[in-house]
């Protein structure tokens, strides 16, 4: 298990929501140690309670856990990394399952296709975004991932991405008591029957629908229409009109300028573009100032503070877990436990949806 | 209950109690292990990356071919450290390694810092890139900000030998960027990752320009145009540079000018 001595404490309270607790009890059966540093706010839980969860149409789900646990083990994440091991243990797979999918890249029998969807989520979670970074889309199908299939490991990287920024943004608590139950002996023993129970307590919980054409909306809806037919899709639409349309703690510059910065870092030069036509059309920001600021984040109206969010929104595109969290202390204080929270979301949200760009760099 | 059960139900529940005691306490050694044993590979890998940063790796893993080279637009930052020849001399070889690795430690946090890489040590004096590993819109600024923590530490290295009689150490940098081909080079036996091209020559005769112009951090024309406006620069003459067909323009960038703020780039 990753070593947690160099985990932060978190970086907020805890905030105990009742009806949070109660909506993933419903729904995952558990509720994970990060929930009451989600809440009040008011989408960021969605990821979490999807991927405690998840909803596919064209993988395997055992492979979103997969999918997480790798990308969490890659980014030093040891909130995830603990969260989607002890999630694949309950899941019926052995500690030797798991070591070989940290160390070769598979889960069960040697797989090519699982092989590339695990080595395409690594890639996306790292940023290397372009062409030349790795596998095309022919590569992936001559490996066995069909498009749909390629959408949803995609979907499921950047909503993985999501919740590994969050969660070392905040410096979750590691959840001790689930990885060490699901590390125990005696947990094989328990496990043909908490496995069943728990798949079938999600089962019989509403499923999320896929993400149909009529509601890719928005001015990202290039980006988000990239997981058309996915419940994954579905999400981060949703999630991401919501991050659009309210105000919860920064302001809508913040956020845009957030987004360019961000989109700028992952060489996303049309999300970029579509961040300063928002600037102008929705913030009156002019484009010249907006772009000085993401060029130098320098001319903001409120130096310490924009600025500094704009710093913590650069050092989380690369992943360094201690630089992050730094950053996160570093340039959250004075801000009150809204703002953190939503200067958190919107960061792991602007790295999510600029990693979509993978999707459109793919087939060239 | 008759006494030979009660007895059997302590010694049932004392047998347990041991059983559960052995395990807790195996469990509890094993998991020390494994974080030792996790910190080791840690630093293992710290090492490692020196050779094979981990985005180098996994292209290696994802292509599996070591034939791995790209042309892309670098920020190098050469620096030297002068004075310390002449330390060297002075010095008993313990003190000189114990200090030389300080300084090396302290330049890497540097670079590390501005999200640079040190792509190798020359004798006393390294090579950092930026921008070679992934994209980085902000490498121009980065590198001079690297550069000036950079002498900061040389300088508080400087104060804490504290001993008049030796040598002062004395940093000189010099900056440029342009396109380069950044892969895996080297031998069979012996690979690193680095970067070629004529722009890494003329960021290395920028750092020896720092003599002439009498600057402790140069940059190249090519990093001023893209530097963040906050940090002051001087403007030296144009020289000729060999194998350059036009004189090269630099600007010196003042230390004391460009004191640290607890601004964004801070």
């Amino acid at each position: 298990m990753m070593d947690a001595s160099d985990w932060d404490d978190p970086l907020v309270e805890a905030h105990e929501s009742t009806p949070l607790r109660r909506t993933f009890r419903r729904r995952a059966g558990l509720v994970p140690n990060v929930v009451p540093y989600l809440a009040p706010h008011p989408w960021l839980y969605h990821p979490f309670l999807f991927l405690s969860a998840p909803t596919v149409e064209h993988i395997d789900a055992d492979l979103v856990s997969a999918i997480c646990f790798v990308v969490a083990r890659d980014n030093a994440c040891r909130f995830c990394f603990g969260t989607f091991w002890s999630f694949l243990r309950m899941a019926g797979y052995t500690k030797a399952d798991l070591d070989r999918l940290e160390g070769e890249m598979y889960l069960g029998d040697r797989d090519p296709a699982e092989e590339a969807a695990l080595r395409l989520a690594i890639r996306v979670s790292q940023g290397r975004l372009q062409a030349h970074a790795g596998a095309s889309a022919d590569d992936l199908h001559e490996q066995g991932l069909s498009a749909p299939a390629i959408r949803e490991v995609v979907g499921a990287a950047v909503l993985g991405t999501l919740v590994n920024r969050t969660s070392t943004m905040l410096s979750a608590p590691v959840n001790h008591r689930l990885e060490d139950m699901t590390a125990s002996w005696y947990f094989d023993l328990l496990q043909p029957v908490v496995g069943p129970l728990l798949s079938g307590w999600q089962r019989l919980s509403p499923r999320v629908p896929p993400l149909s054409a009529d509601r890719v909306t928005g001015p990202l809806a290039a980006w988000t229409g990239t997981l058309e037919g996915t419940s994954i899709g579905y999400v981060l639409q949703d999630i991401t009109t919501q991050w659009l349309h309210h105000e919860y703690a920064l302001s809508l510059r913040t956020k845009l300028l957030m987004l360019a910065v961000v989109a700028r870092g992952l060489h996303a030069a049309a999300l970029e573009q579509t961040a300063y036509r928002l600037l102008v059309q929705r913030t009156e920001t002019a484009r010249s100032k907006a772009e000085a600021i993401v060029d130098h984040f320098a001319g903001a109206v409120e130096p310490d503070r924009e600025a500094g969010l704009l710093q913590l929104a650069r050092a989380a595109i690369r992943y360094e877990a201690g630089h992050i969290q730094r950053a996160a202390r570093r340039h959250t204080q004075g801000l009150t436990r809204d703002e953190t929270i939503d200067a958190v979301a919107s960061i792991a949200l602007t790295n999510a949806l600029a990693r979509l760009h993978v999707l459109q760099t793919l087939d060239e | 209950m008759a006494l030979t059960d009660l007895l059997l139900l302590l010694a049932v529940t004392a047998g347990l109690g041991t059983a559960f005691w052995f395990y807790y306490r195996r469990t509890q050694v094993l998991r020390r292990r494994l974080a030792e044993a996790n910190q080791e590979l840690e630093q293992v890998q710290r090492t490692f990356n020196r050779f094979a940063p981990s985005r180098v790796v996994d292209t290696v893993l994802e292509q599996e071919s070591l034939d791995i080279a790209e042309s892309r637009e670098v920020t190098m930052l050469f620096a030297d450290l002068r004075g310390f020849t002449a330390l060297s001399e002075q010095m008993e070889a313990a003190d000189l390694v114990k200090l030389l690795n300080t300084y090396f430690q302290r330049m890497d946090e540097a670079a590390d810092a501005h999200s640079g890489f040190v792509s190798k040590f020359i004798g006393d004096g390294l090579l950092v890139l930026f921008g070679a590993l992934y994209h980085n819109p902000w490498q121009s600024t980065d590198a001079v900000q690297a550069a000036l923590q950079m002498h900061r530490e040389v300088e508080a290295l400087d104060r804490r030998l504290d001993d008049p009689s030796l040598p002062a150490l004395h940093l000189s940098v010099g900056v440029h960027r342009g396109p380069v081909v950044a892969g895996i080079m080297g031998s069979l036996e012996v690979k690193e990752f680095t970067v070629i091209g004529r722009h890494v020559n003329l960021a290395s005769r920028i750092e020896e320009m720092t003599r002439t112009h009498d600057a402790d951090i140069l940059i190249s024309e090519a990093v001023k145009e893209d530097l963040a406006p906050s940090i002051d620069t001087e403007t030296r003459p144009p020289c000729r540079v060999q194998g350059m067909a036009e004189p090269v323009q630099t600007y010196a960038v003042p230390v004391a000018e460009n004191a640290p703020a607890d601004g964004p780039y801070a």
